[in-house]
């Protein structure tokens, strides 16, 4: 996988910068072309902006959080049909709110990196499949 | 061409009856702002809810009697809206005069016509009965263990995922390799005082901890709680403002707890205080006792709350929904320690503006135990003097 993935972007939301700054260096080394965003708002601008194949969001965010950015980016004709993975330490309530919402998946934290990249892999070839059809 | 003129006429006010009777009926509230968040239209069911007529709702600000925390988000949410032309979705609570406050979640997305944003439309549901019922749930033994499940969810998964990077990229730079391993150090300390602080409110309730004095320099307590704090602090941009005098009388007090209550103080503070906040740490030195401050200009806490602040497992409104990091022990652990150094611990605080937690200690626990309630009575006079509220 390494290396074979440049053309894809993600979009990785969370207001701890430790978990930006861990999850933009493994998404990396994976290939993966990483945007990052502390906020909602900052995330749902370069979301418009830099058109991600995935976003990566975590949901408990000061203000706004993840499911007001989930709401706003699918109401947005130009982010609508961006995947979205929700990030969570709060179990099986989020969940099933996160899938309400239109998360196309859901992790739970502490989850290991390769789960979260095998999510990412497996929306991103769905997106390319559709986008062939 | 008459006729196609009637007809579209009668198409259009069909549709506009139909409008009518979907905005009449909807168990929604549904309004229209304009630009500057002024109310320009209001459906049947928001007049209902706020118990007004339309006429009074129309030309009042939409951030009109929102609690006051609340104003300055939803001014910002208003300008993403208008600014960004972007969809918006917000909870907001409303303190109307004579009522119990409402709580409603809405979306708020912008009308543009030429280019130019010249209305906000706004759809919304009242959620009052949802947020009490929540508030319910919080309060059960169940969700006390959801506050420890979740800081330890959240820290393990930091650690975790830096292992994971750190195994798999063997040729990661130094600086990046020790950056990696300091956090999991700090979080691997953090989970350890997640465990500890659940053992130990157990251990302290059941009385089998017991704190032997000593001579402290109350200076070298706050120094080192200080160092304890500081990579929190500086990751949230927070400053300290310290007032400690370096010589002061003698305290005889357990070095550990005296140092356990002020990390536990100061990281509560940093906990409820935004990014780039001020913490005060200020002691006081007096003939008979010690009287210890931390002050933050941070969230403060509803009037409702502040019984409950010391009370095991509580977490606040705020923390509930928001991040704010802990397992609601921290303040019952400190006021069961300070209680047990013959101490005194109470809170002033004004929501929005900061809190303000005040200890006093004193000198020394044998004039407690001598005199009996003398030195208390001096405790309790300080603690119930309004002067030292902020």
């Amino acid at each position: 996988m390494r290396g074979s993935a440049d053309a894809y972007r993600i979009l990785v939301v969370d207001d701890d910068a430790r978990y930006l700054d861990l999850l933009q260096f493994a998404l990396t080394a994976e290939g993966y072309r990483v945007d990052i965003a502390p906020n909602a708002l900052a995330a749902h601008e370069m979301a418009v902006l830099n058109k991600p194949d995935v976003i990566v969001t975590d949901i408990a965010m000061p203000e706004q959080d993840g499911y007001a950015l989930a709401a706003g980016l699918k109401s947005d004709t130009r982010t609508a049909q961006i995947p979205l993975i929700f990030v969570s330490a709060r179990a099986q309530a989020d969940r099933n709110i996160g899938y309400r919402i239109g998360a196309a998946e859901y992790v739970t934290k502490p989850f290991s990196v390769d789960e979260l990249v095998k999510k990412i892999r497996s929306l991103v070839c769905e997106a390319k499949s559709k986008d062939s059809v | 061409m008459l006729a196609d003129f009637s007809r579209e006429n009668a198409a259009a006010s069909r549709d506009a009856g139909l409008w009518r009777i979907i905005m009449e009926t909807t168990p929604d509230i549904v309004y229209v702002l304009n630009p500057e968040g002024v109310i320009v239209e209001a459906n049947p069911q928001l007049c209902r809810i706020l118990r007004q007529p339309r006429e009074k709702i129309v030309g009042t600000r939409i951030t009109g009697n929102l609690e006051r925390d609340q104003i300055s988000v939803a001014e910002r949410v208003l300008k993403n809206v208008v600014d960004k032309r972007i969809a918006q979705r917000s909870t907001r609570t409303y303190q109307l005069p004579g009522m119990e406050a409402l709580t409603f979640e809405v979306m708020e997305s912008p009308l543009v016509r030429e280019g130019k944003v010249w209305a906000i439309a706004g759809i919304g549901r009242d959620i009052t009965q949802e947020v009490l019922l929540e508030r319910k749930l919080w309060d059960t033994e169940e969700s006390h263990h959801w506050a420890v499940d979740f800081a330890f969810r959240t820290t393990l998964g930091l650690v975790k995922g830096y292992i994971y990077t750190l195994c798999r990229n063997a040729g990661m730079d130094e600086e990046r390799r020790s950056r990696y391993a300091r956090v999991i150090e700090e979080e691997m300390e953090h989970l350890s005082k997640i465990v500890e602080d659940v053992l130990d409110i157990r251990r302290m309730e059941n009385g089998e901890i017991e704190h032997s004095g000593e001579i402290v320099k109350v200076a070298d307590c706050v120094r080192r709680a200080l160092l304890e704090c500081e990579g929190e602090a500086q990751r949230r941009d927070i400053e300290f403002n310290v007032n400690c005098p370096d010589q002061m009388h003698p305290l005889w007090a357990p070095r550990e707890a005296l140092q356990r209550v002020l990390v536990n103080l100061i990281q509560n503070a940093i906990h409820h205080t935004l990014h780039e906040g001020k913490v005060w740490i200020d002691v006081r030195d007096h003939e008979e006792y010690v009287e210890i401050h931390v002050k933050d200009n941070g969230v403060g806490i509803p009037d409702d709350e502040i019984s409950c602040i010391f009370d095991k497992y509580y977490r606040g409104k705020s923390s509930v929904a928001s991040p704010v990091p802990g397992t609601g022990l921290g303040l019952a652990i400190a006021r069961t320690l300070v209680n047990a150094m013959g101490g005194k611990i109470w809170v002033c605080s004004r929501e929005g503006a900061g809190t303000d937690f005040g200890v006093v200690l004193p000198r020394r626990p044998m004039d407690i135990s001598e005199k009996g309630e003398t030195d208390l009575w001096k405790l309790d006079a300080i603690h119930s003097n309004p002067a030292t509220c902020r």
